[in-house]
């Protein structure tokens, strides 16, 4: 089967005052259609960057796509024209965002920001895009849509403007849906039902989608196959029980111990020295090797690849490939 | 019986809104309405809720930063809700604050070691040289090197600069730290580095803390006894076994489904509740939670429950429970 993203080698770079920051350097990932595909990683690690390079989004004078493909149903979305891009963006991608309070337009009503896509994409007139509108309203939970899609969002909750944001990504069906930490702004109660909500519309559509979250407890309640990131780059990929529960790369490992989690009791968190490099001070070898309780000479001289450590499993570290190697040895 | 260091009776915050002509019209958001709880010495207290229930308040209120409408809070036998403003600095040598935002509390201007030593140039007669020997005491303390203290706080990461913010909180050798989500801007391997922190400071000081935070999984971790506030009111109070393993109040049940797990065998049966927190200034009738509440009874839209204690120290305040 084809899939229906597939991000190639995708270099996104910005220069800045202080030189050239590549954010993200060298990102290959793939999402099927259908499917919830997690992307993890800590703040620096170019998720969010990653996102808005699929979505043509990225500052036009600062951030720029370098190198790579974004092949979007066989079209490369880099090099389409900002026309063309319009056409895909809002409509067959869309995007919901972190801050629900500041990616809603204070100025126009609810069914205003809701229906631009339907008039725009759709052709559809003001009254059937507000008729539409107040379907989405009543898709994503809300109540009483007839009277808040005449609302401001000065007037709703944050869990109820995520679920706007919501019925505004699902406006032109969209194939794929990128939700860059979507409940993160949200308080756990909350979290719950929008989570709850994702899930439903998942299973109502066969809409794809890409999860940019930090939060471990997030991919794993909503997705299928998870890529970690550090530093501008993919460390790790696998479905998301294969991450969870046994996963290969260093950086993983630490990360999931550092949780603090309900179910257990420990007196000290494990958690992993130091922290992310900056752009600047980017050491030569494997980006985590300073950090890496295992890391040899070669690490931090040679940067790792990405190895095959198992089926559809793949890992940025020379321990794991051997540990691999040591295995299909025996 | 242990005396309690911190000891919180009725307290409430009231803050007033004008409205109407010539702002003469007053109404009250509640933002806290009756909070009653009590820290002993070395030990961490946790208070876990959502935006808007109060928690920060409580907070604020007990380190003055915020006046009292009502209520006592007694730290170390004495009320200080009284206190006038320079009375408090006196109380401020035992009581520290740690704040949430490592990146808008450090003042951007100042170097790590002006930071830290500020306090001690307030409070103390200590001279420059016995100063500065401390600040670099205190960096080490938490983790990062005496020459450190030259730079800016840009120059640090958020890990790094919500340790500067501990020893600055430290410097006083206070009694009782107030720590206001201290570790929720972090990320989670940098978070469980500040944890340890806190937690070997605590081993070695003997150190007491208020612990507010919204995430569950974090108080629990840190701490020994738990308030889980709605509304501007405590709910829920215990142990942090018998509130994890046995909560009783609905809300604290809800909230402890509704966290995300990566442990999918722990699978537990999810509530999630209905609807959003209800507006403070006009609060619901009876029990505050009755319009979320999955168990529900007609008394809970009327009366208001009693916070009772139900055995072994565990206090709840619901009706299901009488």
């Amino acid at each position: 089967m084809k899939p229906l993203l597939s991000v190639q080698n995708l270099k996104t770079h910005f220069f800045t005052d202080n030189g050239v920051v590549p954010s993200v350097d060298g990102v290959s990932f793939t999402v099927n259609v259908g499917e919830t595909l997690g992307i993890v990683g800590e703040s620096g690690s170019g998720k969010s960057v990653t996102a808005l390079s699929i979505m043509q989004l990225l500052p036009s004078r600062k951030g720029k796509i370098v190198d790579g493909k974004i092949l979007f149903q066989d079209v490369d979305l880099s090099k389409l024209s900002d026309k063309k891009m319009r056409r895909i963006r809002g409509n067959e991608i869309a995007m919901i965002f972190q801050e629900p309070m500041t990616s809603l337009n204070p100025g126009y009503t609810i069914g205003n920001q809701i229906g631009e896509a339907l008039r725009l994409h759709m052709k559809m007139n003001r009254n059937e895009a507000e008729q539409r509108s107040i379907d989405l309203l009543k898709e994503v939970g809300i109540s009483r849509a007839e009277k808040i899609v005449r609302d401001y969002p000065h007037r709703l909750s944050g869990g109820m403007r995520q679920r706007v944001m919501i019925a505004m990504a699902l406006a032109c069906n969209p194939k794929l849906i990128i939700a860059d930490e979507p409940t993160t702004a949200l308080d756990v109660t909350i979290q719950a039902q929008i989570l709850e909500l994702i899930q439903k519309m998942k299973k109502d559509s066969s809409t794809s989608m890409i999860m940019i979250t930090h939060d471990l407890g997030v991919v794993s309640e909503v997705c299928e196959r998870v890529v970690v990131m550090y530093a501008g780059r993919v460390v790790e990929e696998a479905s998301v029980r294969t991450v969870l529960e046994s996963p290969s790369h260093p950086y993983t490992k630490g990360l999931i111990r550092s949780i603090p989690r309900l179910e257990q009791d420990v007196e000290w968190l494990e958690s992993i020295p130091g922290n992310v490099p900056i752009p600047s001070e980017m050491p030569t070898g494997c980006k985590f090797a300073s950090r890496c309780e295992i890391a040899t000479d070669q690490c931090m001289e040679e940067e790792p690849e990405l190895y095959e450590v198992g089926p559809g499993h793949i890992s940025r570290c020379f321990l794991a490939r051997e540990v691999k190697n040591a295995i299909t040895a025996t | 019986m242990l005396l309690p260091l911190l000891e919180i009776q009725e307290l409430k915050v009231h803050i007033p809104l004008k409205s109407g002509l010539f702002g003469r019209k007053y109404s009250f958001v509640k933002a806290i309405d009756g909070v009653d709880f009590s820290i002993y010495e070395n030990e961490t207290f946790g208070l876990v809720g959502e935006s808007g229930c109060g928690k920060s308040t409580t907070g604020k209120a007990i380190m003055r930063l915020i006046d009292p409408t009502s209520g006592k809070v007694s730290f170390e036998g004495k009320d200080i809700s009284r206190l006038s403003r320079k009375e408090m600095r006196n109380v401020y040598k035992d009581i520290q604050l740690i704040f949430q935002d490592p990146y808008a509390s450090l003042n951007p201007r100042k170097t790590a070691g002006d930071i830290i030593e500020e306090p001690m140039i307030i409070n103390t007669t200590m001279s420059p040289e016995e100063r500065k020997y401390r600040v670099q005491e205190l960096l080490e303390v938490v983790g990062l090197n005496a020459y450190h203290s030259t730079r800016y706080p840009h120059e640090f990461s958020g890990g790094q600069r919500q340790r500067i913010g501990i020893a600055r909180a430290l410097a006083l050798n206070p009694k009782l730290l107030i720590a206001d989500e201290a570790v929720s801007a972090l990320d989670v391997s940098v978070q469980s580095q500040v944890l340890n922190l806190l937690r070997q400071l605590q081993h070695e000081r003997g150190l007491t803390y208020l612990f507010i935070s919204h995430d569950l999984s974090v108080v629990k971790h840190i701490s020994d006894r738990i308030g889980v506030m709605y509304l501007g009111r405590i709910v829920e109070q215990g142990s942090k076994k018998s509130i994890y393993k046995n909560p009783l109040h609905p809300y604290t049940q809800a909230l402890l489904s509704a966290a995300p797990s990566i442990n999918r065998t722990n699978e537990r049966e999810r509530i999630v509740l209905m609807g959003d927190l209800p507006n403070p200034i006009n609060p619901p009738k009876g029990c505050p939670f009755h319009p979320r509440c999955f168990a529900k009874k007609t008394e809970c839209e009327s009366a208001s429950p009693q916070f009772r204690n139900v055995g072994d120290e565990h206090y709840v305040a619901c009706h299901l429970y009488n």
